[in-house]
């Protein structure tokens, strides 16, 4: 069966005033209905452009050259914009990291809420009563007197999920969500994750969740693709990557973490150097200059090569490491 | 000590980074090259002119040769008088800039202190500082100038004064402005737990980090006080004759534009080449001071 | 070495009236060489707590003590003096550098300021640089041409340079790419060794504040709930706040299979200008009982070295202890 989601080959490239650069190259995963994947990556991995580049919504100065992307069945790149934003919205759809921003400030949110089915040529009235319920759906009190709210009447908790009730209104096949709990103290994001959990599994929805956090990860997917210097490292099932990560930087991340129920508090195990800035990238594996791990052989790129049940961008499998 | 910290160092910083000069920068740049071109010619010419070296006496009249047309000995031609248009320039040029730096110079002084100090300690001296703006703005600029040369009189320090009291407003709306977030500034909050005084923290941490537009507003307020020299002298309040000003050189060319039109291009030419340049340059200096900016 | 006396802080609402309460009687002690963590969300207080030891402002009631020295009213040059004693690290580090001075420039105006190393400054600079890990051809560059975990180093250094004894870190790596967290925080404990330093350590990063603290204190909505060793508080609480907390931290690991994830505190962090009667915590409580709702409790020793505010806690420990 067809994976809701295909990404083959994709790239982004920025094209300023220091010329054209790469930022992420050669990206292609899949995401199946109903699945939950995380994409992984700290600043600079290029992980919250390669979803914007799927949705077809770069900003001025980006382009992506090559990369097929399809979207149950249909090929997203090339569409015209009036259907893709057909699907924006109603199948696709995306929530960020900062909802003062994401809401418009002077709209009430039930406004707002309605607006995404208003958009796709739903009535009204009818836009407004579902809207209510979603709110509901989402756990915010009162709905029939909070709708009429406006967004800097709600705390942080409360607009975040006023901004999934807007993405999950036209219930969508595939959300994106870039970051949304960074910003939100860690008792409301167990709230807002537990809610995104239910409704993954009540509504089978797929969920590709970004993020730097690879604690949030853990609780919330059943895969999860590490992003580097633009370019995917790893593709794991979430137990096997935890347990045994195949790339050398999933394993330095992974190690690098402090862990809450530790007995014995050894100085953290640090990654020398620093990720690389787009138009530095080393040539052959771009994670060479910092591995513990590289050999001759690193000189070369790896692709993603299967190692166990993951597939992994890394010459020396796990079982040779030092 | 050096195990206390490890870190891999990044190649570039094993040297220390050779840096170009600000003034290397800034001719480097289009804008900074075309305005510090334009804007040194006319202050050259000023320069000249002060320094008495000039083609013809600038007041110096020569009857025989009246309305003479651009040629070897008049460069520039002559206008009605039988005087030198480009002397007259020259010297037009020199007492311009004359009134329009001491002008923006007070103006700056003056006005950035103020909005320094408002912006810093906010309260009463905020809003009195603000208040005593609003009334100034209250005037159109042009005619407060002319209220201002009108009581005090004719003559091209009066004209300078005038100019000053103008701006001086601006300057302190301008600086204060970018001093009320900068005083939240990490850097500032961290310069007073380092127990840096409050004098230090506006000279050496503030005023640098408000230097860019401080400088854009030196090069617009130069621009506008030229324009206005220029404006008032035409309109018969600047320096009284027989002294050459660029703007009483254009009023009086304006019965002779269709017989002798080197008389009206000439002034007119040196006033937008000044504005000109002296907007260009701001742009230039404001880029090249700045250390944030790569080029 | 450090510490605060029933705090109070209120500020006053603007354009309104009425207070916003951030602190309510905070006390607590820093020893010597000691790391003291601070954990809470957002309005617990403990920024403003940051600001009022390191007197950047005054509390409205209660003191602050540093080495004996009663911070309060302190002006002028005794408060410059105590300046050098407690320093902070910021969070930001971009935003914590002057862009327009070089590393070298920004950390010689500090030991030019203190009279600190007559006639050897730059020496002094390139020592502060290699106690954080750079080497000396940093101070040549602007802060945006190094990156931030470098920046970090940077303020650390700065903050070093008056050589304190006290160091408040608010959210130092929080900023901080996660690759990068690792290395600052060795840093920060081969340093605290080093150099015999206390510190005083803020973060919502609750498993980082548990790598670096000695003893921890739980906030919540301007009081401390919660106080005592790294071993306990976070593994074995006493409040339920900071059962929550520690329930709520996303943890690195999949847990086994069909493990459900706890189920997550409701509500909101209620407002400051409003808090709840009695126990702040009770409107989320899952042990709130009908004392909770009307009196307030206090910080109460319930294990050795261990305390806690709270009704429910209280009676099932002390009922337990020894008389």
């Amino acid at each position: 069966m067809e994976p809701l989601l295909k990404v083959s080959d994709l790239s982004v490239v920025s094209s300023g005033r220091e010329g054209r650069q790469e930022i992420v190259r050669g990206v292609s995963f899949e995401v199946r209905e109903a699945e939950s994947v995380a994409l992984v990556g700290e600043s600079g991995s290029g992980k919250s452009l390669t979803m914007l580049a799927v949705m077809g919504l770069l900003g001025p100065g980006l382009s992506s050259p090559t990369g097929e992307v399809r979207f149950g069945g249909r090929e997203l790149r090339g569409m015209p914009e009036g259907e893709l934003r057909q699907l924006r919205g109603a199948e696709l759809s995306m929530i960020y990291q900062d909802p003062m921003t994401s809401l418009n400030p002077m709209m009430r949110i039930g406004d707002q809420v309605a607006e995404t089915l208003t958009a796709h040529g739903t009535g009204e009235s009818e836009a407004s009563r579902r809207a209510r319920k979603e709110l509901a759906r989402v756990g915010i009190p009162d709905p029939d007197r909070t709708a009429r709210s406006y967004p800097h009447e709600f705390s942080g908790g409360m607009r975040q999920r006023a901004m999934i009730a807007t993405a999950l209104v036209a219930g969508p096949r595939l959300l994106i969500a870039d970051e949304p709990t960074t910003a939100l103290d860690v008792t409301i994001q167990q709230q807002i994750l537990a809610l995104v959990r239910e409704r993954q599994r009540s509504d089978r929805m797929a969920t590709i969740w970004i993020s730097h956090d690879l604690g949030v990860v853990a609780q919330l997917v059943t895969r999860v693709l590490v992003m580097y210097a633009g370019r995917i490292v790893e593709d794991a099932p979430v137990r096997e990557l935890f347990a045994a990560p195949q790339h050398p930087y999933t394993a330095a991340l992974l190690a690098s973490l402090p862990h809450a129920g530790d007995l014995v508090r050894a100085p953290l195990a640090q990654i020398g150097g620093v990720p690389p800035a787009p138009g530095s990238v080393p040539s052959g594996c771009s994670f060479r200059p910092r591995c513990p791990q590289a050999v001759e052989k690193c000189l070369e790129d790896p692709a993603l090569m299967p190692r166990n049940s993951s597939l992994a961008a890394c010459w020396v499998p796990r079982e040779e490491w030092k | 000590m050096s195990e206390v910290g490890v870190a891999i160092r990044l190649p570039s910083a094993a040297t220390a980074p050779t840096r170009e000069p600000w003034w290397q920068r800034l001719l480097a740049s289009r804008s900074g090259a075309v305005g510090a071109a334009l804007t040194g010619a006319v202050l050259l010419a000023a320069l000249a002119a002060l320094a008495g070296l000039v083609p013809h006496d600038p007041i110096v009249q020569h009857p025989a040769d009246r309305l003479l047309s651009p040629s070897w000995t008049y460069l520039l031609g002559t206008d009605q008088f039988g005087r030198d248009t480009l002397a007259r320039c020259m010297a037009g040029a020199a007492a311009s800039l004359q009134v329009s730096l001491l002008a923006v110079g007070l103006a700056t002084v003056v006005g950035t202190t103020i909005g320094v100090i408002a912006g810093w300690y906010g309260g009463w001296i905020d809003l009195v500082a603000m208040r005593l703006t609003d009334v100034f703005f209250a005037f159109p600029a042009i005619l407060l100038a002319l209220t201002v040369v009108a009581a005090l009189g004719r003559g091209w320090f009066n004209v300078a004064i005038a100019i000053a009291i103008v701006y001086t407003p601006i300057f302190v709306r301008m600086a204060r402005a970018p001093v009320l977030s900068l005083r939240e500034a990490q850097y500032v909050l961290a310069g007073r737990l380092l127990g840096f005084s409050v004098p230090r923290l506006l000279l050496r941490h503030v005023l640098p980090n408000i230097s860019s537009i401080v400088i854009v507003q030196i090069t617009l307020a130069l621009s506008w006080a030229i324009l206005t020299e220029s404006s008032l002298s035409f309109l018969g309040l600047g320096q009284p004759p027989p002294a050459p000003s660029l703007g009483q050189m254009v009023s009086e060319a304006k019965s002779l534009a269709v017989v002798a039109p080197w008389t009206l291009f000439a002034p007119a030419l040196v006033i937008v080449i000044a504005v000109v340049g002296l907007n260009l340059l701001g742009d230039g200096l404001r880029d090249a001071l700045d250390p944030t900016q790569e080029r | 070495m450090l510490s605060a006396t029933d705090l109070w802080k209120r500020y006053p609402i603007r354009g309104g009236s009425g207070q916003v309460t951030a602190l309510a009687g905070v006390t607590l002690g820093v020893s010597k060489g000691e790391t003291l963590g601070v954990v809470g969300e957002s309005g617990c207080g403990k920024t403003t707590l940051a600001r009022l030891l390191l007197r950047l402002e005054e509390p409205t009631s209660g003191k602050v003590e540093l080495d004996g020295v009663d911070l309060t009213g302190l002006r002028g040059h005794e408060l410059r003096a105590i300046r050098r004693r407690i320093q902070m690290v910021l969070q930001d580090p971009y935003a914590s550098l002057n862009p327009r001075l070089t590393v070298a420039e920004a950390l010689i105006e500090v030991v030019r300021v203190h009279r600190l190393a007559a006639g050897r400054e730059r020496q002094r600079v390139a020592e502060l640089l290699d106690q954080v890990g750079l080497s000396a051809a940093y101070g040549g560059r602007y802060p945006h041409e190094i990156s931030g975990g470098q920046r970090q180093r940077v303020g650390i250094a700065r903050a070093l340079a008056v050589e304190p004894q006290v160091l408040v870190l608010d959210e130092p790596v929080s900023a901080l790419d996660v690759s990068v967290r690792a290395e600052i925080m060795n840093l920060l404990v081969r340093l605290r060794a080093a150099l015999g330093l206390t510190y005083v350590f803020i973060s919502h990063d609750i498993a980082m504040v548990r790598h670096i603290s000695d003893r921890i204190a739980v906030m919540y909505l301007g009081r401390v709930v919660e106080l005592g060793p790294w071993q306990l508080v976070l593994d074995q609480p006493l409040h339920p706040y900071t059962n929550a907390l520690r329930e709520a931290i996303p943890t690195p690991d999949p847990g086994p299979l069909g493990a459900r994830p706890h189920t997550p505190l409701p509500g909101e962090v209620p407002n400051n200008a409003n808090p709840p009667a009695g126990c702040p915590f009770h409107p989320r409580c899952p042990l709130a009982e009908d004392i909770c709702r009307v009196v307030r409790p206090e910080l109460i020793e319930m294990r050795p070295g261990q305390q806690a505010a709270c009704h429910v806690a209280a009676r099932q420990h002390l009922a337990t202890a020894p008389a």
